[in-house]
């Protein structure tokens, strides 16, 4: 009875070894710490990450110092600390979907569950090595935006020397808040998920209304805006009012307020004080808090995280038993084909179609309603030309960043494509087909209302037409190329999710590049004069769209059949 | 006068010739390098014992003494020679056939019509038609010239050109003309075209950036693919005519101008480059990589030319040869392999070397001040670099002198300190650049060689077929029959086989079944012969097809069951099996009847038109069958399809393996299975560490009473054959020659030889006793 007893102790106890090598080797799966192994790629690695610390808070630094510059927030020539606590809390608001979002992937939708399970450990360690996991990254996603930006204050408030050391400490500790938040969260979210999925009208019709709701909202909000705005004539009223918000914002959100006086200190004539006497009751509270929220995702997520994990729940679909024929198809709309049905039942895919088709045309509308009551000069009207054209690329290019995960999410299915009797390209092509044509509609329903309400000439508007439609095309095409040369398909093996794709992390990049080139390009040409800016602009982006579809075409022939997991 | 000392001269040599002649034959190589040199010092003292070019102030053939034809014809004849005195200079030390070709061709049409312009030309430069320093030097140059080209072209066959040397000739044509323009040229034949200047991004301005980066990217390409001593030749030339180009308004009195010298670091940069091509002088190369590459592209962004001059004049021309070549030169240099890619040691030797310049160049400025106040090398001693950055980097420009006698140096600290920072912060930037161009060419490379491959492999297949179309069926004699021959599969950069020396060939008919523990091989085998992995050596032939060489058609034989159901799970069973159906174009009629007895036979009719995701893993698996089958293939192939099926699944499937075989078809698949294997297979093959070791036929094994388990058992325990993978033969366990970071053999230091030899000693001692 004693032995018993002592062997249940033993097994309630965290068993540090074991939690260790669960913990690393989730780490590793997910930060991909390989390049700890080899000098040069750290070395590089530790280059590029005080390279994108630096520039995170040169641009933080930039704004703020912008803000402080036109006193829009303050008279007295310096940032008011509420409006750092906005930024704080609209950070927290986004972390708090984040990790909500990520948990219950990461909790309950992950593949490596399935092999987690069946270690010889005991299933507590899991969940926590799970959560620590996910609070490691959280740390290393505060360190790539919330320190560079608090930083920025710092530097541009000439705060004290101890703040440099503390907020990022203090905002460490604080990053365990939304994550473990997220914890309790990631269940009803998982079970409203599950729900949705077991009943795809509500989930359609709650889709229809979020999405209905969106466009009369924005709609709405677009018609709200003056004819005629003058910011100069009003700055005096805007200005108030947005102080006036800055002083409601920290009454009605305090402990945001408290918090940020907590981690920045306050100004006492015009001194800069780190440490007020209320200092150590906030992060005795924060303590606190961290402390229940351990305690309730202890209490009530462990049990419901373990309980769904030897649960399986995939196979819920109800069998349909229409009969079907047999169709006999070309193989390239065969391939297009079903890889768009494919897509279309990925409800992940057709979410952000749908999301990209209705937002886009309602942020154009916006754009050119500001725009338009904006009383602008030939070179305000280039910059309408351009931004419009940047939010459209980086709108239509963002949603198409999935293409980069195109072929690996097949998983193994992917390599099985290399023994089939067809040239690579006709088997890697037709499956851009889906994106492509979202596109294309996305496109054509959102540039008629730019064109519309731009100064740009009928022929100049169809060949900024088609040079965006170009520039999005060669983007699926470059973004697809990612893929097949480098598949993730192990990571799709191991957690069935893809994320922190290398690939994916790419295409964003080149996302962000194309447009902020496109944009450049048109302020450039624009400002250049000439009649030939749009005919320029066109054969650059057909020349880009060649040149990377005959490298698709080139890359696939000669490479696809070596390409390896 | 001149041309009687041409005369003279011709007649000397043409004497000297004949008089020395089986001693010139005797040392031909030694003679011509003689007076290649002998024509470089008449060249050098020529070019620059006047500066004086009437060219300078000639507009669109107008403002010159001569006529426009007279004109046009003596700057073509200054150009064309420069050229052909380069290319005379160089014939001796390369030995390639365009140089000779072009020595008794182009050269000697040259020197014919500079003799024919000499007085011209001799007046262009020295501004008189009287015999002079310039002058005489210049007729024996055209003199050299001429009896030289003379001379290769009496002994090289006359005017015998091949085709194929002519066509070379014609593509080297824009590299011999274009790179010699000298810079009064464009603005003498053309005119100041483009008023406005060439400078903030304006049309002409990036017109010559332009030009930059098609001169960088055209040698590139034009060059690529020749010999490394070839490409030498080549931008030796370019860059010795440049250099002549850039020194056009050199001469022996404007070295007395401290501001003339040439110590910018562009400057620079056009006399190490044909120093770096001629000689082996690797730190200063680097240098020029790192420091002149960076240096050339900021002065392109931010010429420092005046405002007023126009897009052709001289000045504006020579500042673009000269940036031009100090940028593209270093780059064309390491990606055409002349010199290895850089290491980290030759970065920190190039920011060694820039230091010393800085200091250098910063004492020199100080103290040139002192005789002329325009003294800006580097750009570090007036406020150009400052006043384009804005009034804070002005401010920091704080002086601070001192005299040394009579002479007041001034620097000033805190701006040339950080000047010299952020010069050196870009230069590690560009270490980065250049490991990224690295890689981008090095993966470039690879695919290209990779495409040459299956080039040359479809070619050599028609060649040895008798030109047969390549969808057609090469070698009959592997009709109707899986034909592998010494396969061999190599992962990565691993030095071992997965797959060795594997032959095998398999007849219509049969069922073949294909044993081997864990890590054996058979998947590796297996995936080479369905062409999910290439294999590194050996070949594969399918019904007479293949699998490398004629992969579509290969691909069209065979139907394939992987170990593991790679599904598109969001499709149904039957728009699975449609789509791929489509990929093998097979007609609806076959495919109707194909799949209704595939149903029928395996028992899924009543879940086709589910989604995959909701099958078990045998109705997956039963999935993945039905679509290896649905084109009805001559080989079937299955990497363990039997694992984790219920016993009726592996019966259904069993007895579609049996049917297909007997329609004369070929089935090799792999298993663990023993008794499955013993009940349906005609012949077993065993492989173990890579190797077949083993191919007995069941009947065999029935008749000699052998129970197939303990058969397998015996050969798979048996010690023959070293556990563990096998290695490499010598010849293939070379790693791919890697021109990045290439490491040299160490030699020994003084020190250490003196110890080995110490050792020596003491074992030669010891073995003596």
């Amino acid at each position: 009875m004693q032995k018993n007893k002592a062997e249940k102790l033993k097994n309630s106890k965290i068993n540090l070894n074991k939690f260790k090598t669960l913990f690393l080797m989730q780490l590793k799966e997910r930060l991909n710490l390989s390049f700890l192994k080899n000098k040069k790629q750290l070395l590089f690695k530790v280059i590029f990450a005080i390279l994108g610390f630096v520039v995170v808070t040169a641009v933080a630094y930039l704004v703020l110092w912008l803000c402080q510059f036109l006193n829009i927030f303050s008279a007295l020539n310096r940032i008011p600390i509420s409006v750092m606590a906005v930024v704080f809390f609209v950070i927290f608001v986004l972390n708090l979907f984040t990790c909500t979002v990520g948990l219950s992937k990461t909790l309950f939708y992950s593949k490596d569950n399935q092999m987690l399970v069946t270690f010889p450990v005991n299933g507590n360690l899991i969940y926590l090595s799970k959560m620590l996991v996910y609070y490691i990254n959280e740390i290393k996603r505060t360190f790539t935006f919330v320190i560079p930006i608090f930083f920025a204050y710092g530097l541009l408030s000439a705060l004290p020397f101890m703040y440099f050391i503390w907020m990022p400490i203090m905002l460490v500790i604080f990053a365990a808040i939304p994550v473990l938040i997220g914890g309790l969260l990631s269940f009803p979210m998982h079970y409203v998920l599950k729900f949705l999925r077991r009943f795809p009208l509500v989930k359609t019709i709650s889709a229809l209304i979020l999405v209905g709701g969106l466009v009369v909202g924005a709609v709405f909000l677009i018609e709200a805006i003056p004819e005629n705005i003058n910011l100069i004539e009003s700055w005096t009223a805007v200005s108030r009012a947005m102080r006036s918000f800055l002083s409601w914002f920290s009454d009605a959100f305090y402990i945001f307020y408290a918090f940020t006086i907590f981690l920045c200190g306050k100004f006492e004539n015009l001194q800069s004080v780190l440490f007020t006497e209320y200092s150590w009751i906030v992060l005795l509270i924060m303590l606190a808090v961290i402390l229940v929220l351990v305690g309730l995702n202890y209490l009530i997520s462990r049990p419901l995280y373990l309980r769904s994990i030897s649960k399986q729940f995939e196979f819920d679909v109800k069998n349909k038993k229409v009969k079907h024929f047999n169709i006999k198809r070309n193989s390239f709309v065969s391939t297009s084909i079903y890889e768009s049905r494919r897509l279309v039942r990925d409800n992940g895919v057709l979410s952000t179609a749908i999301a990209t088709l209705v937002i886009t045309p309602i942020a154009i509308l916006l754009l050119c309603s500001i725009y338009a009551a904006i009383n602008t000069r030939a070179m305000g009207d280039f910059f309408v030309i351009g931004f419009n054209i940047l939010i459209l690329l980086l709108f239509i290019m963002a949603s198409n960043i999935g293409v980069s995960s195109i072929y690996s999410r097949d998983g193994e299915a992917m390599f099985l494509n290399k023994t089939k009797p067809q040239k690579p390209y006709k088997i890697l092509f037709p499956r851009l087909f889906f994106n492509s044509v979202v596109s294309v509609i996305i496109l054509t329903i959102s540039a008629p209302i730019f064109f519309v309400n731009s100064t740009l000439s009928a022929g100049n508007a169809i060949l900024a037409y088609f040079m965006m439609l170009f520039l999005i095309l060669a983007h699926i095409l470059w973004s697809a190329e990612l893929d097949f040369l480098n598949p993730q398909t192990v990571r799709m093996r191991t957690e069935g999710i893809l994320s922190g794709n290398p690939n994916e992390v790419k295409s964003t990049i080149l996302a962000f590049a194309l447009s902020a080139v496109a944009f450049g390009l048109i302020l450039f040409f624009l400002m250049d004069g000439g009649n030939f800016v749009w005919f320029k602009l066109f054969f650059i982006a057909l020349a880009l769209l060649l040149l990377r579809g005959w490298m698709f075409y080139y890359k696939s022939k000669v490479l696809f059949k070596e390409m390896q997991s | 006068m001149n041309y009687i000392f041409l005369g003279v001269i011709i007649v000397l040599f043409i004497a000297l010739y004949f008089i020395f002649r089986k001693q010139i034959n005797k040392k031909l190589s030694f003679v011509m390098k003689g007076v290649s040199l002998f024509l470089a010092v008449c060249f050098f003292i020529r070019y620059f014992s006047s500066s004086h070019s009437i060219f300078q102030d000639v507009s669109a053939l107008s403002g010159s003494p001569f006529s426009p034809f007279v004109t046009f014809m003596t700057a073509l004849m200054v150009w064309l020679s420069v050229a052909s005195v380069i290319i005379l200079m160089m014939l001796p030390f390369f030995k390639f056939d365009v140089l000779k070709n072009y020595a008794k061709t182009f050269c000697l049409v040259v020197s014919i019509l500079n003799i024919g312009f000499m007085s011209q030309i001799i007046y262009s430069f020295t501004g008189t038609y009287d015999l002079s320093l310039g002058g005489g030097f210049y007729a024996i140059e055209v003199g050299i010239s001429f009896v030289y080209s003379l001379y290769i072209f009496l002994t090289n066959g006359y005017f015998k050109i091949s085709k194929k040397q002519g066509l070379e000739m014609l593509a080297c044509l824009p590299i011999v003309l274009l790179f010699s323009i000298p810079p009064f040229i464009p603005q003498t034949f053309f005119g100041n075209i483009g008023s406005l200047a060439s400078k903030d991004f304006a049309l002409y301005h990036r017109l010559y950036l332009y030009l930059c980066f098609i001169v960088l990217f055209g040698l590139y390409f034009l060059l690529r693919n020749r010999n490394r001593e070839y490409i030498r030749m080549a931008l030796l030339y370019i860059s010795l005519v440049t250099l002549v180009s850039y020194c056009f308004d050199y001469d022996f009195h404007r070295f007395i101008e401290p501001t003339r010298w040439p110590l910018h670091l562009c400057n620079t940069a056009m006399f190490i480059t044909p120093i770096c091509l001629m000689f082996k002088v690797e730190k200063v190369f680097y240098f020029t990589l790192f420091i002149n590459v960076l240096g050339a592209l900021l002065a392109m962004f931010m010429p420092n030319y005046g405002d007023t001059l126009g897009a052709l004049s001289p000045t504006v021309v020579r500042f673009w040869t000269n940036h031009i070549m100090a940028f593209a030169m270093p780059l064309l240099i390491i990606l055409l392999g002349i010199y290895q890619r850089p290491k980290l040691k030759h970065f920190y030797y190039s920011m060694v070397g820039f230091l010393i310049y800085y200091v250098f160049v910063l004492i020199i400025n100080a103290w040139f001040t002192n005789y002329d106040a325009s003294v800006d090398f580097f750009f570090i001693n007036s406020d150009f670099v400052a006043e384009k950055l804005g009034t804070w980097a002005e401010n920091l420009r704080v002086p601070w002198s001192f005299n040394i006698g009579s002479l007041t140096f001034t620097f000033y600290p805190l701006y040339q300190f950080l000047y010299f920072l952020v010069y050196t912060v870009l230069g590690l930037g560009v270490w980065f650049v250049y490991v990224w161009i690295f890689q981008m060419q090095d993966f470039y490379n690879m695919v290209r060689g990779k495409n040459k491959k299956i080039k040359l492999d479809s070619l050599a297949l028609k060649q040895k077929y008798n030109q047969k179309e390549v969808d057609k069926c090469m070698n009959e004699a592997s009709k109707d029959k899986l034909v592998i021959s010494g396969v061999y599969k190599q992962y990565g950069n691993n030095k071992r086989y997965s797959a060795e020396n594997v032959s095998l060939q398999v007849k219509a008919g049969e069922i073949l079944g294909f044993l081997g523990p864990n890590g054996a091989g058979k998947s590796t085998i297996i995936k080479c012969v369905v062409g999910i992995q290439p294999a590194t050596k050996g070949s594969i032939e399918i019904n007479g097809y293949d699998i490398q060489k004629q992969p579509e058609m290969a691909k069209a034989q065979f139907g394939f069951v992987p170990d593991h159901y790679a599904l598109y799970e969001k499709l149904t069973g039957r728009e699975y099996i449609n789509y791929i159906a489509d990929l093998y174009n097979v007609e609806k009629q076959d495919r109707d009847k194909r799949l209704a007895k595939l149903l029928k036979s395996l028992n899924m009719e009543h879940a086709i038109d589910n989604k995959i995701a909701t099958y078990s893993h045998g109705m997956k698996q039963k999935i993945a069958i039905m679509s290896a089958l649905v084109h009805n293939p001559k080989l079937w192939i299955l990497d363990e399809p039997l694992t984790g099926l219920d016993p009726t699944s592996i019966y259904e499937v069993k007895e579609c393996m049996r049917e297909h075989a007997k329609a004369g078809n070929i089935v090799f698949f792999s298993s663990h299975i023993i008794d499955v294997v013993e009940k349906i297979c005609d012949r077993i093959v065993i492989i173990k560490n890579g190797r077949i070791v083993k191919s007995v036929t069941m009947k065999k094994l029935q008749k000699d009473n052998i129970n197939l388990e303990e058969f397998y058992l015996n050969i798979i325990n048996q010690k023959d054959v070293l556990p563990g993978e096998v290695e490499i033969p010598q010849e293939n366990a070379q790693p791919p020659e890697s021109k990045f970071f290439e490491e040299k053999p160490k030699k020994d230091g003084w020190i250490k030889k003196i110890i080995k030899k110490i050792k020596l000693k003491k074992q030669q001692k010891k073995s003596k006793k």
